[in-house]
């Protein structure tokens, strides 16, 4: 953090808004589809508790269990850093060098250029999913407090920046990083709680989980936004301590991954 | 005499890279053992550079230009030696350093692809922290130097290679930086770009004594702006010293070609000489220089028959480069 050019930080957060905003049509593909998945589940979960019987499955009712799903969703338009195959790319090619030519370090570009993503699908996507929780569950559920909320979502962000970052940097050496991604994102989707919340999953998972970052990324936020959590718990100094680990580990080993850099081509 | 800007002693760079094989069975073994190629990009370069100077670093392809403008810009980690630019060290102290100089790498451009050039212009005056009404002054003057007034509210995917080069010359040079690498600034340019260039280049280095380095496979950007060479082949340096010497160090022959008034056969020429072309009207012959003098010999000539026109030419710079790149 040491040397942060922080006029140029927010010149290329700026920078970055504006040339995602000059192709808005994709904008629309997702914000279509991800009410979507919100509706399949919806429908999908529905079924599953009328076919059981029950109000209450693992500890969640049918309401509860959505508003989950939404908050998840949430807290990944906020959080989610897909930015591995953009770094492993310009590694391959050399065009990584007009970046690492600039003053100012490459963590702090990529920092830079991930917050401006993030700020738009925030606002852009979060719009109509509200709007469905709106339809399906009411705000009432959301029992958020707010100030732990917000603090959760940054610390969950610098986490899954990190954790990207450091399978992001495999490129350095692999060139192609194609397979990585794939384990990344694969890792990420389940173990976080992205697609099911955690409690849903055998017991004996759980308290492993309990040890790995993982749900730190979207089980624990979400808890946090649908007010399961509403106070500073231990779970919150886990978060903190797997977000500052990962940022630490990336910093670390992006000194000497980058020394593996040869700019080819240029 | 002006102070050293760079200094660069024993400078040495490997890489390693994979040997990649031919037949579909060898890739397959290859995924349970690589070979690994050792190649020196650079071997035992030393330099200096004085203030104000403008330097042409040429070599042929791979010969290790890239290697070293990359490692005098931070970008790359040497594997030896020294390198000194401006009191700092640049893979050391990268981001304080690269603040005091402009980069242009002519093949991978810093302009963001689907903006205008004039917002990236925007995001370097903060990225560098440009004064505002200094960074208004320059642009416009280099804006109207350069003849890109319209070109740089287009976004960048729409321009031509040459206009683009022309705006990421303006970004390169935006910060008032006193010491500018320019790694083939001129590719994609047609003449009348080229000859604004050169001549902006110029002027820039004389009325702030900005140091540049250009590489280039255009001979004319070099002798156009360069009073100094480096040339660089196989990772060392070959040449380092004036262009002018070079010239008359590598310049051997002279060619000269006669016509006649009239029908004229059996010119005598002096020994030595080799005859490329003769007619009856005409002889094309080389001298060599260090054998004869140039006048003595048209002089005995002229005496002689009757002359109607005479061409001295002598090989271009194109040629001795090509000479030294080949001999060494």
């Amino acid at each position: 953090m040491i040397n942060m050019n922080l006029l140029g930080m927010f010149s290329l957060f700026k920078l970055e808004l504006k040339r995602q905003l000059t192709y808005p049509f994709h904008f629309f593909i997702w914000a279509t589809l991800w009410p979507i998945f919100i509706i399949i589940n919806y429908f999908l979960w529905q079924s599953v508790y009328a076919f059981s019987g029950q109000t209450v499955i693992r500890g969640m009712t049918f309401e509860s269990l959505i508003a989950y799903f939404i908050a998840a969703m949430v807290i990944g338009f906020a959080t989610e850093a897909n930015f591995d195959s953009w770094i492993a790319t310009r590694i391959r090619s050399g065009k990584l060098l007009t970046q690492i030519s600039l003053p100012m370090s490459f963590m702090h570009y990529l920092f830079s250029y991930w917050i401006s993503k993030k700020v738009i699908n925030v606002i852009i996507y979060s719009i109509p999913v509200f709007a469905l929780a709106y339809l399906f569950v009411g705000f009432n559920i959301f029992k958020t407090n707010a100030l732990l909320l917000l603090f959760s979502i940054v610390v969950a962000g610098l986490l899954t920046f990190s954790f990207t970052m450091l399978f992001a940097m495999t490129a350095f050496w692999f060139k192609d990083i194609k397979g990585m991604r794939y384990l990344r994102i694969g890792l990420t989707t389940f173990l976080s709680g992205a697609i099911l919340p955690l409690n849903f999953f055998p017991e004996s998972f759980q308290r492993f989980s309990n040890y790995l970052p993982f749900q730190y990324m979207r089980y624990i936020p979400a808890k946090v936004m649908t007010g399961e959590i509403n106070s500073f718990s231990a779970f919150m100094f886990a978060q903190i301590f797997w977000a500052v680990a990962m940022f630490l580990l990336a910093a670390y080993i992006w000194k000497y991954a980058y020394r593996q850099f040869t700019g080819a081509g240029a | 005499m002006q102070e050293n800007i760079i200094s660069v002693a024993n400078l040495s760079r490997k890489f390693k890279t994979h040997k990649r094989t031919e037949t579909t069975k060898a890739a397959i073994r290859a995924l349970f053992k690589r070979d690994i190629i050792e190649h020196w990009a650079l071997k035992d370069v030393s330099f200096n550079i004085k203030k104000g100077e403008i330097v042409g670093l040429i070599g042929p392809n791979g010969a290790g230009k890239s290697t070293c403008i990359k490692i005098m810009c931070g970008i790359l980690y040497p594997t030896a030696g020294d390198v000194n630019i401006m009191g700092y060290v640049p893979h050391k102290d990268r981001v304080k350093y690269v603040k005091n100089i402009g980069v242009l790498f002519g093949h991978k451009t810093s302009l963001w692809w689907d903006l205008p050039a004039n917002d990236t212009f925007y995001f370097f005056r903060d990225l560098y922290d440009v004064d505002k009404k200094k960074f208004e002054k320059k642009k416009n003057l280099m804006v109207k130097l350069l003849n890109v007034e319209q070109v740089i509210y287009k976004p960048v995917r729409d321009l031509s290679l040459g206009e683009r080069m022309k705006c990421s010359v303006i970004l390169a040079m935006l910060h008032d930086p006193k010491l500018v690498f320019l790694d083939e600034p001129t590719i994609g340019m047609d003449i009348i770009a080229k000859d604004t260039l050169r001549k902006f280049i110029k002027a820039v280095n004389e009325k702030y004594n900005t140091t540049f380095i250009i590489t280039t496979h255009d001979m004319g950007d070099i002798e156009k702006l360069c009073k100094r060479v480096l040339i660089i082949n196989h990772g060392k340096i070959v040449y380092d010293g004036l262009l002018a010497a070079l010239k008359k160090n590598y310049i051997k022959t002279k060619q000269i070609k006669i016509q006649f008034d009239e029908k004229t056969t059996g010119v005598r020429l002096p020994r030595g000489c080799n005859v490329l072309h003769r007619s009856k009207f005409e002889i094309d012959f080389e001298v060599p220089i260090d054998k004869h003098k140039i006048d003595k010999v048209i002089i005995d000539l002229l005496d002689r028959y009757s002359v109607a026109d005479i061409t001295i030419s002598e090989p271009d710079i194109d040629e001795i480069i090509g000479a030294i790149y080949k001999s060494k």
